[in-house]
């Protein structure tokens, strides 16, 4: 059997592999709105006539180019710069994925694979993932230049994107395990997927604020008519200077390479990552602290949001002194993305039915503990260095506050159930994008301070009644109160009984053909 | 022959209390062995050990005449988890074809159909296991084992939750599993069904092998396994 020498069984990774895959389609496709058939369908006509529409556009803007070869070089080495942002957030996304479903990994183990053919799987379904996005970023260029150059466009594809896909990918995984391994020697294994999960993030935002510069540098040397070299398009110049067959020895060497590396640094087992984590002094809180604050405050996502909160706060500080680094406390509502599925159980322990609205207010008061910890001593050191920015930071505190009651209106309305966090990527997106359109329209409507003022004070007191509804429908679906979403209730009701009984409702379902 | 050898196997997670000490035992082929032990006495980690979730420290497992880690070892044996986790995005027709192509063996749907209708699921092999119930999902794990039905099961309270009708028909095939020359190591705390299934008893506790005897043995010696579990427990010995 293929690489049974070796330990991995490549057949038994695929099989993994494919039931990771299902779950992604089955369980994080089908989040949301996306629970309906009719809104999947829709959706997937508007993907394919978006990306049908890209291609045909594509190929009407670059026709008259097509005997332009430096354009076509800039064209792919500028696509090439995006692309590794693209795999970035690939990866980032897929490894978010996976911090917040433990439950999920725990399938595997049931599974007669060894360590290293669970990891090979994994490394199969991360690079399928990539390759998705990558494909999705780039498939109008790719297309248009097929067509146009016809197999000469073949070079570029591979120079610009296959092989630069691939090593990225591959150099981000291998990056990935050299940082578990260093948290597991520091004693941080448990917290090792959220931090390498803050590394990455950080790795992303310094790419993405680099990636200007790079696209800058490449139509520059374009426009100079010069072969300028860039680290970026290292790949495209060593096919240009060292011919195709020579440089694809290279990348796949170098995939090899780091590929043997990626499965040599993997742990042998897996590693628990701790969703909770007791902070130090903490229990001196006992008496001031309820249990929705302590789910909170001890969360390992809150632990991310402070740890980002504290980096956007000192980069304000040090680099930008025109703004007040109490901004970078906005990260902190983050936190509060997870925190209604996060205490779900605290609902279902006997005796805490209580009104919705209490449940509210006893998570958005976890939201503004968290704030007013972070809050306090960074304002008082805001204010001691920059004491001119105090009605900017009064702004960007209230800020914060409204960041909370917007995030725990989307922790509501699209919980994170079943480990499933895409669901809360899905009501994040719907929010900002409702939220940028609202700010366009006061914006257009140029409207004095008060009158924006009170406009964003209508949109936090809307955001605390949805959410107060939200908590309301979801006890009442819990507690199968009558009335509640149809297309639940019906969902539902299979369950118990689903009508496979025979004629007679009274006889025990386990007694059905005996 | 034996078909999981366990020698001389130590295990801590601290460094400083050892969970597992010295645990030798062997389960034999077409013989059903009983794991007992309190909660904490090392069981769940002995089982770890043996699935290779955790590195193996010290002592050596072998399952099928393969080191335990080996990809030829994982074929000899399925684990069946105290927990009811399966993937509530498959139904369980995906789930046991995905399983027999994991073991590499030809699926038996007309068998995996007709365990469900004795388990009392009929009409529920096609529905996502996502809108099973809890004893459903354990009936689900006991079905893809005994249609996959490799050399060895283990089973991890994997009978706690199922009903007394489904456990009584889990037992028959349990006995059929032996007849055809399989094994099971049983790990339960429901002494009645070993003494009913095992050939033979392991008693662990505090991580030492205080018991390895025919359960027939321990039975004539102690009244029950019951009586054997409590005797010791409450002596000076532990």
């Amino acid at each position: 059997m293929t690489g049974l020498r070796a330990g991995i069984r490549l057949k038994h990774s695929a099989v993994l592999a494919r039931m990771l895959l299902v779950f992604f389609r089955r369980r994080v496709l089908r989040a949301g709105v996306f629970k309906s058939a009719s809104v999947r369908v829709f959706s997937g006509v508007c993907a394919a006539l978006l990306l049908a529409a890209m291609c045909t556009g594509s190929y009407f803007f670059l026709r008259p180019l097509t005997d332009e070869t430096a354009v076509w070089d800039l064209l792919f080495n500028t696509a090439t710069a995006s692309l590794l942002l693209w795999i970035q957030i690939a990866f980032l996304l897929v490894k978010v994925l996976f911090i917040n479903a433990e439950g999920m990994l725990q399938l595997s183990y049931q599974l007669p694979v060894t360590n290293r053919e669970r990891s090979a799987a994994f490394l199969m379904y991360e690079a399928a993932m990539t390759a998705v996005v990558a494909a999705a970023g780039l498939v109008s260029l790719a297309v248009s230049a097929l067509i146009l150059l016809g197999p000469s466009a073949a070079g570029y594809i591979v120079a610009s994107i296959v092989l630069p896909a691939a090593l990225t990918y591959l150099i981000l995984s291998a990056l990935y395990q050299v940082l578990t391994r260093l948290w597991i020697l520091v004693g941080l294994s448990r917290m090792a997927g959220l931090l390498n999960v803050l590394v990455l993030f950080a790795l992303l935002a310094y790419y993405s604020t680099r990636m200007t510069g790079i696209v800058q540098d490449i139509s520059g040397a374009y426009l100079r008519k010069e072969t300028a070299y860039n680290w970026v398009t290292s790949v495209s110049w060593a096919w240009n200077t060292h011919g195709p067959w020579l440089t694809t020895a290279g990348a796949l060497l170098a995939a090899a390479l780091l590929l043997v590396l990626t499965f040599a640094l993997a742990p042998n087992q897996h590693i628990r990552q701790s969703r909770f984590l007791k902070l130090p002094g903490s229990v001196r809180l006992r008496r001031v602290l309820g249990p929705y604050d302590w789910c909170l405050l001890r969360s390992a996502q809150t632990v991310a949001a402070g740890a980002m909160s504290l980096a956007l706060f000192a980069y304000l500080l040090l680099a930008k002194p025109s703004v007040t680094p109490l901004w970078g406390l906005a990260a902190l509502s983050f936190g509060g993305l997870y925190q209604f599925t996060a205490t779900q159980q605290l609902r279902l322990l006997p005796g805490a039915q209580e009104p919705a609205w209490r449940v509210y207010l006893r998570l958005i008061r976890a939201q503004l503990v968290l704030l007013a910890v972070f809050a306090v001593p960074a304002a008082a050191l805001a204010v001691g260095l920059r004491p001119e920015q105090l009605a900017q930071g009064a702004t960007a505190l209230a800020a914060c506050a409204g960041g909370a009651v917007m995030t725990t209106c989307i922790s509501i309305v699209f919980p994170a159930e079943k480990d499933n966090p895409f669901s809360v990527f899905l009501g994040l997106s719907v929010v900002l994008v409702t939220a940028g359109v609202a700010l366009i329209g006061l914006g257009l409507l140029n409207l004095p301070p008060w009158a924006v003022v009170v406009s964003l004070l209508a949109a936090a007191a809307a955001f605390v009644w949805y959410a107060i509804q939200g908590i309301h429908s979801s006890e009442a679906r819990r507690r199968n109160v009558q009335g509640t979403v149809g297309s639940e209730v019906r969902r539902r009701g299979r369950t118990p009984d689903a009508g496979r009984r025979g004629d007679d409702a009274a006889r025990p379902h386990v007694l059905d053909g005996h | 022959m034996s078909l999981l050898s366990v020698k001389d196997v130590s295990y801590s997670y601290d460094g400083i209390v050892n969970v597992l000490l010295d645990v030798s035992f062997d389960v034999e082929e077409g013989a059903i062995t009983g794991l007992v032990g309190p909660n904490g006495s090392g069981k769940s980690t002995l089982i770890k050990n043996i699935f290779d979730l955790v590195k193996l420290q010290s002592g050596t497992i072998h399952i099928g005449g393969h080191e335990h880690a080996r990809p030829e070892a994982k074929q000899q044996a399925i684990y069946l988890s105290s927990n009811d986790y399966l993937p509530e995005f498959l139904t369980a027709r995906e789930y046991i074809t995905m399983m027999a192509r994991l073991f590499d063996v030809t699926v038996d749907h007309g068998k995996a159909l007709a365990l469900f209708r004795e388990f009392s699921m009929e009409g529920r092999y096609d529905d996502l296991v996502e809108d099973y119930s809890h004893g459903m999902r354990k009936k689900t794990q006991l079905v893809s084992a005994l249609v996959v039905r490799p050399p060895l099961i283990v089973i991890d309270e994997t009978l706690n939750g199922i009903d007394l009708e489904a456990l009584h028909l889990a037992e028959k095939e349990f006995r059929r599993v032996r007849e055809e020359g399989g094994s099971i190591l049983l790990c339960t705390h429901d002494f009645s069904v070993l003494e009913r299934l095992a050939d033979r008893t392991v008693f662990l506790d505090l991580g030492h092998v205080v018991y390895d005897e025919p359960t027939g043995d321990l039975v004539a010696e102690h009244g029950s396994v019951a009586e054997m579990v409590f005797d010791y427990l409450e002596t000076s010995q532990r």
